[in-house]
């Protein structure tokens, strides 16, 4: 469907916005493009709309090669992130515009449109001009009028940041829900890593132009492969280790600023010294955890140095026992540690994560 | 409360200053226009002893005036016309683009501004000599529009600025033609501005003196070259009124139209923020 094969992009003023990405996207998949910004993310999607030719590379789309071609010849329909409806047409009018550009047969425009507002519930605002809706309802007129050009291809660029939260979460409902009943590809590009792993079937994770890792969110949030993307990702803690030896069934013990901790992973180190992650939420509480001890595998001791309440779990803040320098995180659903109390907890061994090198 | 007082105060101020600055002005105009020419009007009348509309008819019948109108409303519309379309690739420019001496091009764009109308006029004239130019409505039109293109650059600029890159790329996404591109998102943009720099250049141009005096005369007459000619040497107050009424009125209509454009250009229209 989508196909975007190493493309580079250099701006005038020599700033290289993307090195070499590559995309693929089947038809009605939900991909996500997932990044701080300056990652490339926007300008991705601009080269995949039209509105950037890119320096190196190609787009595809259904075989056939759109690199060069103008915006308004793809078959992609934009959602932007300002909405970008004409402020001087009423609702009707603005989903109607793409249909009346491509001169789309009176009756078969009518009855897009009477679908659409149907489908977005807004029926009753259809003749109101754009700046008397709320920003949830432009968001959803913007979703409309893209999709009445009936495109293979929806491009969403950041569209709920401008909504508040409770908002976000409806609108992020809505869009998955007309997705699957259009079964258009979308593209849609974040920062939000909740969104991302909410909505994705696949995601990409960019920095400084380039993709640093891609699969399914419960790839990427289960087992990334740097330090980026696990701390960009949901919350992380981050070590560094020295592998010290594998005992020839998949566990490595290493060296890191909370103990010496088994590893258990299927792939080995990709160097003797390697950053380690583990999810807060992974570790497991000792019997008696608070001043208590504890058998089992990779027992940690940890001073607490802030408890933040959470509603459905609690956030330990702990100085990591042998370089107190370091902090850990720990949530739990137990609540009875205070500051300045010992927290014991086991992370299993599979949870532990190699990432990439420790750069010397 | 504190706030009332004060907005009450103002207003009774600008009231104070409308009324010494235009009305009064207005009616003594209006007043010096219908004295009639048998009993002159003198201290301590306060007000004119005999009216008439004499002078009105005087100045109608003895005077070039109706040339002089013809003259002027053919040439204004011209210049606003000419100034608007030459102004508008450079309004374009300034607008939409960043551009090295993008500064430096917006400043020597407003020149003609500081320079007086006379000192133009003078050189102007000796220009449109020296290139063999004799027509005198081509030249006056053609010093009007040095003159006013500042105005309409600087309007249009403006306006082009108002116009948003999203809606013309929305509009590009959604398959829209450059046509349909200018018509679904630039021309709402800049309606108010291209009818508002119409408009001012027009009502400068039916008011200029100095170039329409120095390139029109002898037999070119404007309004206001009929204006000055009884303000001179043979200074006569009434038929001076009569003019600068017949000068001013459509000028003040033209002025209250284009409060009324610029006021329906409501920005949540154009940029779609309340």
């Amino acid at each position: 469907m989508l196909r975007v094969d190493d493309v580079t992009k250099t701006f005038e003023d020599g700033f290289r916005a993307l090195k070499g990405v590559s995309l693929n996207a089947g038809r009605g998949d939900f991909v996500t493009l997932l990044g701080p910004s300056g990652c490339g993310k926007t300008t991705l999607l601009k080269v995949v709309a039209g509105f950037l030719t890119p320096t190196e590379g190609t787009v595809s789309i259904d075989g056939a090669d759109v690199t060069r071609e103008p915006p308004e010849r793809r078959d992609t329909a934009m959602c932007f992130q300002s909405y970008a409806l004409f402020p001087h047409m009423t609702v009707a009018q603005n989903i109607e515009f793409g249909p009346r550009q491509n001169r789309v047969a009176k009756d078969e425009r009518l009855a897009r449109l009477n679908a659409l507002l149907t489908q977005v519930d807004l029926e009753a605002h259809q003749h109101k001009l754009p700046n008397a809706l709320s920003g949830g309802q432009q968001q959803r007129v913007a979703l409309a009028r893209a999709l009445a050009m009936r495109p293979g291809i929806v491009l969403f660029d950041e569209p709920l940041s401008n909504l508040d939260a409770k908002l976000r979460d409806q609108v992020r409902i809505e869009i998955r829900a007309l997705q699957r009943e259009h079964g258009f590809t979308a593209i849609y590009v974040t920062h939000d890593q909740a969104e991302a792993l909410a909505m994705s079937d696949h995601v990409l994770v960019m920095r400084e132009g380039a993709v640093e890792q891609e699969g399914a969110p419960e790839e990427i949030y289960t087992a990334p492969r740097t330090s980026f993307v696990a701390d960009f990702i949901g919350a992380a803690n981050l070590l560094t280790g020295t592998v010290l030896g594998e005992d020839g069934q998949g566990r490595w013990q290493v060296q890191t600023e909370m103990g010496t901790v088994k590893v258990a992973s299927d792939e080995p180190p990709v160097a003797p010294s390697v950053h380690v992650s583990w999810r807060p939420e992974d570790a497991v509480l000792a019997n008696g955890s608070a001043n208590g001890s504890g058998t089992g595998e990779n027992l940690i001791q940890a001073p607490i140095v802030a408890r933040v309440y959470q509603g459905s779990f609690t956030e330990y803040v702990l100085d990591a026992p042998e370089r107190p320098a370091v902090s850990l995180r720990v949530h739990a659903t137990q609540f009875g540690a205070r500051e300045g109390e010992t927290l014991a907890f086991h992370v299993p061994p599979d949870r532990l994560r190699f990432l990439e090198q420790v750069a010397s | 409360m504190r706030a009332g007082t004060i907005n009450r105060i103002l207003i009774v101020v600008l009231i104070g200053v409308c009324v010494l600055w235009l009305v009064i002005p207005f009616a003594m105009a209006i007043l010096w226009s219908i004295v009639d020419p048998s009993q002159a009007w003198s201290y301590p009348d306060l007000f004119p002893a005999r009216v008439s509309f004499q002078r009105w008819v005087d100045v109608w019948q003895n005077t070039a005036l109706k040339d002089a109108l013809v003259n002027s409303y053919t040439l204004a519309p011209s210049v606003a016309i000419t100034t608007l379309l030459l102004a508008t690739p450079t309004a374009y420019a300034i607008g939409r683009f960043e551009f090295p001496g993008k500064t430096a091009v917006q400043v020597l764009s407003l020149l003609p501004l500081v320079v007086p109308g006379f000192v133009i006029a003078v050189f102007m004239a000796s220009l449109l000599l020296n290139l063999g130019l004799y027509n005198r409505f081509a030249s006056i039109m053609l010093g009007h529009c040095v003159l006013f293109l500042p105005y309409a650059i600087r309007i249009l600029s403006v306006s082009f600025g108002l116009v948003r890159q999203d809606l013309i790329d929305a509009a590009r996404d959604l398959g829209a033609s450059p046509w349909a591109r200018f018509h679904a998102v630039y021309w709402p943009a800049l309606k108010p501005g291209v009818l508002a720099a119409l408009i001012i250049v027009f009502i400068q141009s039916i008011e200029e003196f100095a170039l329409a005096f120095i390139l029109g005369s002898p037999d070119f007459t404007t309004v206001p070259t009929i204006l000055y000619s009884f303000l001179g040497f043979n200074f006569v107050r009434s038929n001076a009124a009569v003019v600068s009424l017949i000068l001013v009125v459509p000028n003040v209509a033209l002025m209250l139209v284009l409060e009324r454009l610029l006021k329906s250009a409501n920005p949540a229209m154009v940029s779609g923020k309340g």
